[in-house]
């Protein structure tokens, strides 16, 4: 008997006995508590029943007692149920047929239990009376069920613990005994010859020794074997080498070599056939090399080819040996098959190149060894530094024929030098500009052939090479150089220096390439003055005022220098440029610049800043000299008569004065005082000087014109301006024109405010907003006409236009596109332009006026009579109405001089051919005064008040 | 033969004492007989009345046995036939069941027996008038206060209903409150307790006057004397330390004096046609 089955044997019979000492310990348990649940259920049965009887009982209702206890007995659960009255006297008394136990137990099993039977007697008492007993004896079957039941549970247990134990034993022994199979086939191993045969490690103290020992022994014959045949081989290596080298240092052309490298290794290793292939990505060519000849890719066994391609795919090392390769050649075909075979890839630059590989149409008589491999590989890899070298010695030269090439066609100037600096090389173009031919130069010092100096000092510029010999970087020469030629002409020029490296980085040269810039240069400072100054004066423009500006208030905040800025305005340009055409124009302005720089200091810098608005600072003066100069200076223009083409002209100048100190603010506030000045020196009649002096009252109403602008954009976003409509009536009968309506603008608050446009227009014109405003009403009023259109209503309006407007060279298209979109007929609309815009924007107001009026337009002159010109404008403005100002209708009943004034305006309209509109009429007695003067329309209060459109 | 022989003298003696003196069965070793009402099951029954018949024996050196029919019909039949030697009930005041002339000793104490008519008390129904041709539901038509005397009521009323009987007061309450009747007629004591237990809030329509409780009464085989010795010890339980003692464990109100006299309208309502 194995050791194994004898301790399984043993396992067995302790489990089996501590079994049976369960069941038997089991079996005691189960007689004691047979006995107390006998008791307890007997109990529980008398005290259930006792319940249950106690009505019949108490109303002798001994038949109901009878039939009850009859229902209730039950042979399952009682061996004995009776009822006593209370004399004892037996009323039922049921008893089940002995021995009729129904239970799964087995005989032997209640047998061996021998379960006592117990009796039970329930007295039943009812307030103190006594009205019988309830004698029981519960049935131990269902005690006896559990009992046979926990047995049965016992034995699987001792069932699943035996078979898990002897489970356990059997891993266990399995594991201890391993190492001995091991033991027994290792040495059978070695014994067959197989020297690599090794036995596994073990957790195993007791076998972990033998094993190492076994191990050490296998370790040392294989050693002594390897050792043996290692010898043979380098033996048989070293003689290859030594052939190898023979043929590598007497061959000189490199396929004659290869082929004699190839032919000796085929002897070698005694194989015919030697195969240098070369896989590209489609094709595969091939050498094909014959112990005596050497033959092309066709007589390759095609078969071959298709195997060393998937091969050259699969495999990116060393090839497999193969013993053999398969093929059966054509019957046309001479060649024998592959039978043994031997190869290597080629690498060139870490890239696959192709394969070499050695064949034989017969088997080996003994398998190729490390040996013969590293020795195929060994050619594979001189093979493939061979052809590396051939291709670089081939690309080298075209690379360089191709740089002597395109340096000599380039049309930089080019020049190399060695690490010292000295010439190596100039090309066509260097030799040009340097005025040196390269044999001259060659070799010489860069700084005698390369002369460069700085535009503007003349001093000698650091040589660009040495600078990037000595920085080991790309460096561009300085700007404003200028290259002197060997024959003293001069170049600007512009370019860089490269140091040259080797390939390990190291510095072994530089270039430094340059061309002509001359003309570009000459081109540049050009564009850079017209940049900074007007052509026509030759005076700084606004830009370039304005940088200096900002130079002259930081030396005012810093230095607390004092400075002071005029805003000078011609007066009488327009009317120049107009009656003169712009070269007049032109002419008058370069003839006042010439008189005011008759007036400046050196340090003072006079700027034209658009049409005919000059800017002028003063440097280091006082308020006084400032105000004196600026005197002078009106005084001079008002002296001086500008004479074209015979006509005498007088000019005026109104000069803005604003002193510049510490607290000036920024640039735009400066300029926007003085601008505001030269405003007010107009304002004042002209021709005339007006310091700026920021008054509570101006500071108020810039600041609240500033705030506007936000809201204004807000406003234009938001779509928070209403549109208001205040009739105006045909007071005489006329031709042609009906009644129709001014359309007014109103902003919107956010809270609903209504607020009227005198308080928003002057900063939207001031910050450039009125062409925004104007082509929303625009817009606006054109959508409300096509409303009225679809109630098959005309509306006949009248639209402000502002004088932004009139020179906005969009506005024109705008419109008309508008009119196109919404097809409102042009007759329909009136625009009403004021004298001051027009006369600030004539030439493009006339454009505008007549374009408009052919599409059918009408346009009025507004707040006629107030403004600056005379009635000579009127002749050249083609407007279709005059709106005579209000200040003078409004008193028109009681000022007999504002009434002659309306009196003539309304004359010349009329002889003009244009209609006349009085505004502000505010009651009957101006109406008919109106009526009787024969003005053709009246607006105001007394015709109808405006009202939301 | 000598006609005044001594033992016939003897016989001659016993036999004319035996029918001139009043036979009395308390003298007997036969327990008296005790016949209770069946109002509850009669376990419950023999719980109560046991211990209170345990007692009166204690204080009348009488031995009592409590004795029922399986069901008030047989009990009434019993009643009616004199089985008892003293009885709880008032069964034996209706006609049929009569005969026996049981003498009243005493009555149930506690309050006197009322007799109501309820609604729920969110239901529509306001005032007696207003359940003619409804659905009024009684406890069974055993029940004197519950049954007898507001049936009596509402025929006198001239209202009819249609009645449902619940079995027991609490059925005829849980008829109301399910909806099943529009509404009920209880034992005053017991509509007051159902709703001091929050089972149930009702609106009284009709309210009987007070009716006198069950009596205990004594057959009139019962020598007087002996009857009187029961009435006694009944009356003077709230007197006795033993006596107070069962009343307050059974949670009883005890015994109070009664008159034949006092049953008179009872009689006369039983004589009354449903």
């Amino acid at each position: 008997m194995s050791l194994r089955l004898r301790l399984l044997l043993a396992v067995t019979l302790v489990i089996l006995a501590h079994a049976g000492a369960r069941i038997m310990l089991l079996a005691e348990d189960a007689r004691t508590s047979a006995r107390l649940a006998q008791q307890a259920q007997g109990a529980w049965a008398g005290k259930s029943l006792a319940g249950i009887l106690a009505n019949p009982l108490v109303t002798n209702d001994l038949a109901t007692v009878q039939s009850t206890v009859g229902l209730l007995f039950s042979e399952k659960y009682f061996l004995k149920l009776a009822v006593l009255d209370d004399r004892d006297k037996t009323i039922i008394d049921l008893r089940p047929d002995i021995g009729k136990i129904k239970t799964q137990a087995p005989a032997w099993f209640i047998a061996y239990l021998n379960l006592t039977q117990v009796p039970s007697t329930h007295v039943i008492n009812i307030g103190g009376v006594q009205y019988g007993k309830i004698v029981t004896i519960v049935s131990p079957d269902a005690i006896l069920e559990s009992v046979w039941l926990e047995a049965q549970h016992d034995a699987w247990v001792a069932l699943v613990e035996i078979t898990v134990l002897s489970l356990l034993l059997w891993v266990l022994l399995e594991a201890g005994l391993r190492p001995l199979q091991q033991l027994s086939t290792t040495v059978q191993r070695i014994g067959a010859g197989d020297f690599s045969a090794r036995m596994a490690r073990t957790a195993n103290r007791e076998f972990s020794g033998l094993v190492t020992v076994v191990n050490a022994m296998a370790a040392k014959i294989s050693a002594l074997l390897d050792q043996t045949r290692a010898q043979a081989a380098s033996e048989v290596q070293a003689r290859r080498l030594q052939a190898f080298h023979a043929i590598t240092d007497s061959y000189e052309e490199i396929d004659n070599k290869i082929q004699a490298v190839l032919m000796m290794a085929g002897d070698s290793l005694g194989m015919p056939y030697a195969v240098v292939g070369a896989v590209s990505k489609d094709t595969y060519t091939s050498v094909y090399v014959h112990r005596n000849a050497t033959r092309t890719l066709q007589d390759t066994p095609p078969l071959l080819q298709l195997a060393d391609r998937e091969a050259m795919q699969h495999h990116d090392g060393v090839y497999g040996i193969h013993d053999a390769v398969e093929w059966t050649p054509p019957a046309d075909r001479a060649e024998t098959g592959i039978r043994s075979y031997i190869g290597a890839p080629i690498y060139i630059q870490a890239g696959i190149y192709g394969k070499l590989h050695f064949s034989s149409p017969a088997p080996r008589a003994a398998p190729f060894h490390l040996g013969d491999l590293e020795f195929v590989k060994l050619i594979a890899q001189w093979i493939g530094l061979e052809l590396q070298q051939r291709r670089n010695d081939l690309a080298l030269w075209e690379e360089k024929e191709r740089a002597l090439v395109t340096l000599a066609s380039i049309g930089d100037a080019v020049i190399t030098t060695d690490v010292d600096g000295n010439i190596t090389y100039l090309n066509v173009v260097a030799e040009s500009m340097t005025g040196w031919e390269l044999r001259d130069a060659q070799s010489r010092p860069l700084t005698q052939v390369f002369h460069i100096v700085h535009e503007g000092t003349r001093a000698p510029a650091e040589n660009p090479i040495e600078q990037c010999l000595r920085e080991n970087r790309t460096v561009e020469l300085a700007a404003n150089t200028l290259l002197i030629r060997r024959d003293g002409s001069e170049f600007a020029i512009e370019d860089s220096a490269a140091p040259i490296k080797d390939r390990q980085g190291k510095i072994i040269g530089a270039v430094l390439v340059f061309h002509d810039v001359t003309q570009a240069r000459v081109m540049l400072r050009q564009l850079e003055h017209y940049a900074s100054h007007d052509q026509l004066t030759e005076l700084p423009n606004r830009r370039l005022f304005e940088s200096t500006l900002k130079l002259v208030l930081d030396s005012a905040h810093f230095g607390k220098k004092v400075h002071a800025l005029c805003y000078l305005d011609l007066d009488q340009f327009k009317i120049v440029n107009d009656t003169c055409g712009h070269m007049g124009g032109d002419e008058l302005l370069r003839q006042v610049t010439g008189l005011f720089k008759r007036r400046l200091r050196g340090t003072d810098v006079l700027a034209r800043l658009g049409g005919d608005e000059f800017g002028l600072i003063l440097t280091h003066i006082t308020e006084d000299q400032a105000r004196a100069t600026a005197e002078e200076i009106r005084a001079m223009v008002r002296e001086f008569r500008f004479n074209w083409q015979g006509k005498i002209f007088e000019i005026g100048v109104s000069i803005g004065l604003v002193m510049i100190d510490a607290d000036a603010g920024e640039t735009m506030d400066v300029l926007r005082r003085a601008d505001t000045a030269c405003y007010a020196a107009k304002n004042n009649g002209r021709n005339c000087v007006h310091m700026y002096k920021a008054t509570d009252e101006e500071h108020t109403r810039l600041s609240a014109e500033m705030n506007w602008v936000p809201r204004l954009r807000q406003a234009l976003r938001e779509d928070r301006f209403a549109l208001w409509y205040q009739p105006i009536t045909a007071v005489t009968p006329s031709d042609g024109l009906g009644d129709y309506g001014e359309v007014l603008l109103r902003y919107v608050e956010t809270n609903g405010d209504i607020i009227l446009p005198g308080a928003f227009i002057p900063a939207a014109e001031r910050y450039g907003l009125m062409p925004e405003i104007d082509r929303w009403v625009i817009q606006r009023t054109l959508g409300h006409a096509v409303q009225e259109s679809r109630a098959e209503k005309v509306f006949h309006c009248a639209i402000n236009l502002s004088g932004a407007s009139l020179s906005d060279p969009g506005m024109l298209r705008f419109i008309q596109d508008a009119l196109t979109r919404t097809g409102v007929a042009p007759d329909t609309l009136c625009f009403e332009i004021t004298e001051t815009a027009v006369v600030n924007h004539l030439a493009n107001a006339v454009a505008l006026i007549t374009a408009l009026r052919k599409l059918g337009c009408r346009f009025a002159l507004d707040d006629f009579g107030t403004g600056l010109s005379s009635f000579s404008y009127l002749k050249h403005l083609p407007v279709d109405l005059i709106k005579i100002d209000g200040s003078f209708v409004s008193k028109l009943v009681d000022d007999p001089l504002d009434a002659a004034m309306v009196q003539a305006i309304n004359h010349i309209g009329h002889v003009m051919g244009k209609k006349t509109v009085a505004e502000f009429v505010e009651n009957d007695a101006i109406l008919a005064r109106l009526q009787a003067m024969g003005v053709d329309f009246a607006q105001g209060y007394g015709i109808g008040r405006p009202r939301p459109l | 033969m000598n006609p005044f022989s001594v033992p016939r003298l003897v016989l001659t003696v016993f036999l004319g004492l035996a029918v001139i003196l009043p036979w009395d069965r308390g003298q007997a070793a036969e327990p008296l007989s005790f016949g209770v009402l069946n109002q509850q099951p009669a376990a419950e029954t023999a719980a109560l009345w046991n211990p209170i018949l345990q007692y009166l024996g204690t204080k009348t050196g009488f031995a009592f046995k409590l004795k029922m029919g399986v069901n008030v019909e047989e009990t009434d039949a019993m009643t009616a036939r004199g089985e008892f030697d003293f009885l709880y009930s008032n069964h034996n005041f209706e006609p049929g069941y009569d005969q026996a002339k049981y003498r009243p000793l005493v009555q149930w104490g506690g309050h006197p027996l009322i007799g109501q008519i309820v609604v729920l008390a969110d239901s529509p129904i306001k005032n007696l008038k207003d359940i003619e041709g409804k659905t009024l539901a009684f406890p069974s038509k055993d029940a004197f206060i519950a049954y007898r005397v507001p049936h009596h009521a509402l025929k006198q009323a001239g209202i009819t209903v249609l009645p449902v009987f619940g079995a027991s007061q609490q059925g005829a309450a849980v008829q109301l409150q399910t909806g099943r009747a529009d509404a009920a007629s209880l034992n005053k004591m017991f509509a007051d307790r159902f709703q001091a237990e929050g089972k149930g809030q009702f609106r009284i329509l009709y309210e009987s006057e007070a009716w006198p409780n069950i009596p205990i009464q004594a057959h009139p085989r019962i020598a007087k004397a002996s009857a009187e010795a029961v009435r006694k010890a009944l009356l003077n339980m709230g007197n006795d330390a033993d006596g107070r003692a069962l009343l307050a464990k059974l949670k009883i109100p005890g015994f109070l004096p009664v008159t034949d006299a006092d049953y008179g309208k009872t009689r006369r309502l039983y004589k009354e046609p449903l």
